[in-house]
């Protein structure tokens, strides 16, 4: 989190809901991309892709935070992040702006934060329309390899 | 003095490295065999380069680096001028310098004040080397310089050598004896980082820098440059990147028809094969590097244990990726260690084994069929299978049962089990309580394997195979359900096409065996075992693909074999390493995503059989051609008959598994007959036999019956049970039976402590009722259980042989029961030991002997006997399971009088009642 005034956030919806990453930590949106399965991996690992010659690992937000599949997947994007050295691709429903968030704005997760979303975020912002969520990328990379990330 | 060297240049990372490989080139010289008969040329080049190096340490402010050189060239002066000689006191002391400039080179951050044994070290070696020569060269002309900078002193106490005088600091060329090689070089404080230029004049001498990050060979005329190995990591990495684009624009190009396209497709494969091939080149380097080191280790062991050891190295030249010569350091330097330490004898043990003083280890490396073989051999004691032995049994690592049937190489093997060495074992020497089982660990680790062969006496020679490379590995690409593995090349054996009719093919409640050859070969469902449902059973062939895990031979089923290609290992991102069966992924031609399959993961995944693999190691005589009866007693089929109890039987035993609809067995008369093959095959009931259902009775079947068929003299017979549960492998002995029902045999209890009964199917045969044996089986019953026979029996004595646990118990208790005199010998090699030994005190009657044994087999022992001095007459009687005509005539050839077929109890009553008693 930088002490700057303002930090730029990537964001996504997952349902009605928006969330949100470092623009530091991510290297880059695609559209969905054909994924091969990983048999006994658990089942938040949506697979693996090829990325212009690298494989990178799919995480399926909505598996990660408990959510029933999409309706829709018409939109369904990823959201490509660095990670330990690792290339990590998050599924998403649909990709949102990239925008500009003050600290003021910030604050701590709220107890109506399902449990299973709050391991990841490290609080929410508060816009204008919408309640921003943010997404640690460690938190999540952290949960498959305990001990490992930063 | 600034000696932080975060500001590491060039120049310093330069000095650092070339420091490291003249210190090798100078303990490659000093710590080989016979060093006093050095050549010139050598001693000219030991001379430059310790002279290089004490020009380099100060011109970049090592100081006592280069006080210890300059102590050891002084001393290496005489000797190159030929004035002193190169004897043993004098390596030993040269060596110790170059330990200590080691040290330094190995931390040049390190403040020589903060490490006191280092500094202790430094103060005895100068004073020690200098007074040492100056000893033995008159006249004391060694001259050697006084610490330098007394502001600067880190608590070194230096004295003055008695004859020694002093030295101005500035270039350390005045000894007149010295050759002024170099122009004056300013003491180090001063030119300390001096960022741009190269090392000057001293390093030029010797070769500059090696090529491709470490060709320790000093070849004056290599052109060469020194390469950071991050650096080759990296191109090596895009090297890899190239090849897969390329495989994906080869499969686009097979859909093209573009010829212009086309011919630009086949140079870019031209050339990337090229590439791959020289950017793998780049990382490789000769096993010299590693072999050299050895020089040392061997001489320094040879001293401390007391052993003359001449290390000869050879193939030298022949190269390995960098990495796996880093991988295969310590598994190759435990075995040299182990092979001084335990397999060299002393020079009196030598001599009294007829050897010459000096052992001999050697190592050698050479390229075989796309891998790199290195070979370390001693002409030492050698192993010696009874101290193998009877270590495995303290250790517990195996049933004495096991132990009496293994083979010698076998016995060898066991030397890799986990456990075997211990502290006490391992010396200070051979490391600390690492066993061999590592080092195969570690060799397999990087896809390599090692072979061990021994002669007792002779010596023992150990072979590590290693793949060239690791980064691009062939593969066989398969499908299972929709989706695209990788299995390595070097794990496949076979791939096999197998009808799911075919009679080969045997289920066991959803796990699959496959007869292949003899074996039992267990089938692991791809599809299924990834949770992915069954493989698509087509209505045509089954896919297989025979791999060999570390101890596991299996084969796999999956949907489709598509073809084989070249592809570069990817690892899996770290939060999917725990997943044991795949060992990384790769992209293919087509640019999906494939992952790779890690065989022996996979195998303890699918909790498959571990059936042992080694059956070349299996001793030629102990297998039957059909491969029917299976050598290793200790597997046991394991079912349920009437409710929750366990029952085994032998696997040996079981001919086939089979599984017939209830709909196919009828009744006839007494009997449950069902077709099978050409014939009618009569059904038994265990229930019946164990006296769980009364002989009228018959349990209810399911639909479909599970049945382990038996063969008997060419017939024969199904046993229904409820339920197939497993085949397991089991080292224990079959203990005395719970119960006191017939049909029993005994006990087994597995390592969990689970306990089963073990049926007694050829006696349960035997007293089985069949129409047309209804008369014999009378008789049979009433000939087992009269107890009036053995009384009839003189007390006779017999050597019986026979090394399968199961048969030793049947048919030892058969002789028991006669009130014979048993001596048991596990194999014929043994039984003529007992002969030699206690023939004559303690006479035999009669020798009954097993056919197929270790070590010596029964026609072997039979012809032994029959040449025997004292024994030559001894009444022989064959029992075996080979019974076929040619045997007969074998078997008589060999000498023994009668043969008989192991599952015939009563025959061989007989035949002992009318060899050694009276007759009933």
């Amino acid at each position: 989190m930088s002490e700057a005034s303002l930090q730029q956030l990537t964001t996504f919806w997952i349902d009605s809901n928006l969330y949100g990453i470092d623009v530091q930590g991510v290297q880059e949106v695609t559209k969905s991309l054909p994924l091969t399965p990983v048999p006994l991996a658990p089942t938040s690992i949506a697979g693996l892709l090829n990325l212009r010659g690298q494989i990178a690992t799919a995480i399926g937000l909505r598996q990660l935070f408990a959510m029933p599949p999409a309706a829709d997947s018409a939109k369904e994007s990823l959201v490509i992040c660095r990670q330990d050295g690792c290339l990590i691709a998050l599924v998403v429903d649909e990709i949102g702006d990239v925008i500009e968030v003050s600290p003021k704005d910030f604050e701590e997760a709220p107890q109506t934060m399902p449990e299973s979303v709050r391991a990841y975020s490290r609080g929410v912002y508060k816009l204008e329309k919408n309640v921003l969520t943010l997404v640690d990328v460690g938190c999540v990379t952290e949960k498959f390899n305990p001990g490992k990330s930063v | 003095m600034d000696r932080n060297p975060s500001h590491a240049n060039e120049s310093l990372r330069e000095f650092l490295g070339e420091g490291q490989e003249i210190l090798s080139r100078v303990t490659t010289l000093l710590a080989r065999d016979r060093v006093a008969t050095i050549g010139q040329d050598d001693l000219d080049a030991l001379y430059r380069d310790v002279h290089t190096l004490k020009g380099s340490a100060q011109l970049f402010g090592f100081r006592h680096l280069a006080l210890v050189s300059h102590v050891a060239e002084a001393c290496l002066e005489p000797v190159r001028r030929r004035v002193l000689s190169l004897d043993e006191e004098m390596t030993d002391r040269l060596l110790g310098c170059v330990d200590f400039m080691e040290k330094v080179l190995a931390n040049p951050q390190m403040d020589l004040g903060d490490d006191p044994e280092l500094v202790a070290e430094l103060g005895r070696l100068v004073p020690a080397m200098s007074s040492f020569a100056s000893e033995r060269v008159n006249g004391g002309e060694l001259m050697i310089p006084r610490e330098a900078h007394p502001d600067e002193d880190h608590g070194v106490h230096e004295k003055k050598a008695a004859p020694a005088a002093t030295m101005p600091t500035a270039p350390p060329e005045a000894p007149p004896t010295a050759r002024a090689a170099s122009a004056a070089i300013p003491l180090a404080e001063e030119t300390r980082g001096s960022a741009a230029s190269p090392p000057p004049a001293p390093p030029s001498s010797p070769p500059e820098a090696p090529g491709g990050d470490g060709r320790a060979e000093g070849n004056l005329e290599a052109s060469s440059i020194r390469v950071n190995v991050a650096l080759l990591d990296r191109l090596m990495n895009l090297v890899g990147e190239l090849v897969l684009v390329r495989n994906q624009v080869l499969q686009h190009a097979r859909a093209s028809e573009d010829h212009a396209f086309l011919s630009l497709t086949q140079r870019l494969d031209l050339v990337t094969a090229e590439l791959q091939d020289q950017a793998m080149r780049t990382r490789m380097q000769p096993v010299s590097l590693l072999f050299s080191k050895f020089q040392r280790v061997v001489r320094d062991l040879g001293k401390e244990l007391g052993k003359k050891i001449e290390l000869k190295l050879g193939g030298a030249e022949t190269e390995l990726d960098k990495s796996l010569i880093e991988a295969i350091r310590d598994p190759l330097t435990h075995i040299v260690r182990n092979s001084c330490d335990h397999g060299l004898e002393n020079p009196l043990d030598r001599k009294r084994a007829g050897k010459g003083e000096r052992g001999t280890l050697s190592l050698d490396a050479y390229q075989e069929g796309g891998q790199v073989v290195i070979e370390i051999v001693d002409d030492g004691r050698g192993i010696d299978p009874n101290f193998i032995l009877k270590r495995a049994l303290e250790k517990g690592l195996l049933s004495s049962d096991r132990a009496a049937a293994l083979t010698p190489p076998q016995i060898q093997e066991l030397v890799f089990l986990p456990g075997f060495s211990t502290a006490t074992e391992v010396t200070a020497f051979s490391g600390r309580g690492v066993g061999m089982d590592v080092v195969r660990t570690n060799v397999e680790k990087v896809g390599g394997v090692i072979e061990l062969a021994s002669r007792p006496g002779k010596g023992t020679s150990i072979k590590l195979r290693i793949p060239l490379t690791l980064a691009i590995v062939p593969a066989m690409v398969v499908e299972s359900g929709g989706v695209a593995y990788a299995i390595p090349q070097i794990k496949l054996q076979e791939l096999l096409l197998i009808d799911p009719n075919s009679n080969a093919l045997e289920r066991l409640q959803g796990k699959a065996f496959y007869r292949l050859r003899g074996e039992l070969l267990p089938l692991v469902d791809l599809s299924a075992t990834l949770g992915r449902g069954d493989s698509a059973e087509a209505a045509g062939l089954l896919n297989v693909a025979v791999v060999k895990g570390e101890n596991a031979t299996y084969g796999i089923i999956v949907d489709r074999i598509r073809d084989t290609a070249d592809i570069v290992v990817k690892p899996l991102s770290s939060f999917l390493k725990d997943l044991k069966i795949y060992s990384g992924a790769t992209i293919l031609g087509n640019g999906q995503v494939a992952l790779i399959l890690d065989i022996q993961g996979l195998a303890e995944h699918a909790r498959a059989v571990r059936i042992r693999a080694d059956s070349e190691n299996a001793d030629a005589g102990a297998r039957t051609d059909e491969g029917k009866f299976n050598q290793d007693m200790g597997e046991y089929l394991v079912f349920r008959i009437a409710g929750e109890e366990s029952y085994a039987v032998p696997l040996s035993l079981v001919y086939r598994l089979e599984e017939l609809p209830a709909s196919a067995i009828q009744k006839s008369g007494k009997e449950l007959v069902t077709p099978y093959r050409d014939g009618l095959l009569p059904i038994l009931c265990l229930e019946h036999a164990l006296g769980l259902l009364p002989p009228t009775a018959w349990p209810d079947f399911d639909e479909r019956v599970p049945i382990f068929v038996v063969e008997k003299r060419g017939r024969y017979y199904g046993f229904a049970v409820e339920d197939i549960q497993d085949i397991v492998s089991l080292e224990s002995d079959v203990g005395a039976p719970l119960t006191d029902s017939p049909g029993v045999l005994g006990t087994l209890l597995s390592a969990e402590g689970e306990a089963r009964t073990v049926i007694d199917v050829i006696g349960i045969l035997e007293r089985s009722t069949r129409p047309d044996d209804a008369a014999a089986g009378a008789e049979k019953r009433r000939g087992r259980t009269e107890p009036a026979e053995p009384a009839k029996l003189r007390k006779a004595r017999v050597l019986f042989v026979e090394d399968t646990p199961f048969f030793v118990k049947q048919i030892g208790r058969i002789l028991y029961d006669l009130g014979l005199d048993v001596v048991h010998a596990p194999n014929g090699e043994e039984a003529l030991k007992i002969l030699d030994e206690r023939g004559e005190r303690t006479p035999f009657d009669v020798v009954l002997s097993d056919i197929e044994m270790p070590r010596m087999n029964g026609f072997a022992l039979a012809r032994a006997v029959r040449a025997h001095p004292t024994h030559a007459k001894l009444p022989m009687i064959a029992l075996t399971t080979r019974f076929r005509d040619a045997d007969l005539v074998t078997g008589r050839e060999a000498g023994f009088n009668v043969y008989l077929e192991k599952l015939k109890r009563d025959e061989l009553v007989t035949t002992l009642h009318k060899l050694l008693g009276e007759s009933p």
